[in-house]
């Protein structure tokens, strides 16, 4: 992916550090931005990203969704998107509708607030989907 | 390392549900123990009753606990004695003679029925014998559903733990949603539940097993992280918000979108109010002072407001 469209997905997420976008299915990650290795948590991202996707993992009530991933041709999570929140900073994991194995990954600092980081991280993703 | 209660509840939570994977028609008993130590009659399903050798004792201190005032241990080996005599039915009895309320019998059962499966449980290899008696029924006054079962024997495995945990959920948990609370970095086993409904005991296993997969990678990502916001994909766009607090992992369901708002503005608030408290600013120096600095803030600290 040309980093000039990277820098337009990071555009659109507030107070965003990095973006990195991830292939589950190829196993690694496609596109970063120059900062991705600045920042601390980076290097584990993609890891977790393949934990928190890749697994078959059962979603919690409602019971629904055990169901209809059971059908699922492919053995990728149920899982749309993941925050994880600490004081500091937001890592978002955003999966992309038109291609489930593609995850966009956004470290945030936390001053922006969730709403319009989820929010942002939303644009960014179909900014991300045109562009695939 | 798991305590033996902790290993009884675990063991507990497997056979309530070997019951529901016995089905909503189930009657029979279900035998734990390679010497029968505890059987639980089931009827249709429901459980009537658990008992042992070593709880035979408790059932009737658990009725005197509940029975109206002047019955006593002799008036209850009375009564005892003459359904014995008469074939007549004792907790019927009980309930006729007005001896105990019929929520306090049922009580008195519901609790006796945990502490005898609480008690079969704490072998660590568990054993377990399913005997049908598809035609049979124990026309029994009181039937339990496991999740029944699960609220009662929490609070007396887990003590004051889950009583503190089932407050947290009350806070935290929107009308028409669901929590589970299980202790941070321990086996994930539910520790308290809310759920308007009739949630299945396996279903609260299984949500605290996939809870505990997320925080464990969430951790390894960021050790600091506090809280996790999850969606879903699929029909019904589930939205969970799983918070760390006052050393457990509080898993909420939130029904709606708005409610996921609450309910992160919510954990917001509870995560300012665990800041340290700022410390008081030492009195201003003379302003000759060469020593003069910028007083701190505590804006740093402060966490972004939630809007949706």
């Amino acid at each position: 992916m040309p980093l000039n469209d990277l820098r337009a997905v990071q555009h659109h997420v507030p107070q965003c550090l990095s973006v990195a976008v991830l292939d589950l299915h190829e196993g690694r990650i496609l596109s970063a931005s120059p900062a991705f290795d600045t920042v601390a948590s980076c290097p584990t991202l993609g890891a977790a990203a393949f934990e928190f996707f890749s697994e078959n993992l059962a979603a919690p009530d409602p019971a629904p969704h055990r169901d209809s991933c059971q059908d699922d041709p492919n053995t990728l999570s149920p899982l749309q998107d993941i925050v994880v929140q600490s004081a500091g900073q937001f890592h978002v994991f955003c999966r992309s509708e038109q291609d489930p194995s593609r995850i966009l990954l956004c470290v945030c600092k936390a001053e922006a607030g969730l709403g319009p980081i989820l929010a942002g991280s939303r644009i960014a993703l179909q900014v991300l989907q045109r562009s695939m | 390392m798991p305590t033996t209660l902790t290993k009884a509840l675990y063991n507990a939570i497997r056979v309530l549900i070997q019951v529901e994977d016995l089905g909503p028609s189930a009657t029979g008993v279900l035998y734990i123990g390679q010497q029968h130590r505890c059987a639980i009659l089931l009827d249709r399903g429901r459980v009537c009753w658990a008992a042992t050798g070593s709880t035979q004792n408790q059932l009737s201190r658990l009725i005197l606990d509940e029975g109206s005032s002047g019955f006593d241990r002799q008036a209850l080996q009375c009564l005892y004695r003459r359904c014995r005599k008469n074939g007549a039915p004792l907790l019927q009895t009980l309930l006729d003679e007005g001896a105990v309320s019929h929520k306090g019998l049922r009580r008195s059962l519901l609790r006796h029925t945990c502490q005898s499966l609480t008690t079969a449980c704490q072998d660590p290899r568990l054993w377990v014998r399913w005997q049908a008696e598809p035609d049979g029924s124990y026309a029994s006054h009181f039937t339990f559903p496991t999740h029944e079962l699960l609220a009662e024997l929490l609070p007396m495995v887990q003590g004051s733990s889950a009583i503190r945990a089932r407050a947290l959920l009350d806070h935290l948990v929107p009308t028409g949603g669901s929590g589970v609370a299980f202790a941070a970095g321990h086996q994930p086993l539910p520790i308290a539940f809310i759920d308007g409904g009739s949630p299945k005991v396996g279903e609260l296993h299984t949500t605290t097993d996939w809870a505990y997969k997320l925080v464990d990678t969430a951790q390894r990502l960021d050790p600091n992280a506090t809280d996790l916001i999850v969606r879903s994909r699929r029909e019904r766009d589930a939205k969970v918000v799983i918070g760390f607090e006052q050393g457990f992992v509080l898993v909420v369901h939130c029904p709606t979108q708005s409610d996921l708002g609450l309910v992160v503005a919510k954990r917001s608030r509870a995560r300012q109010a665990a800041l340290p408290p700022v410390p008081e600013l030492p009195p201003p120096p003379p302003p000759s002072s060469a020593l003069l600095q910028p007083a701190p803030t505590a804006a740093g600290a402060q966490a972004g407001a939630f809007t949706f």
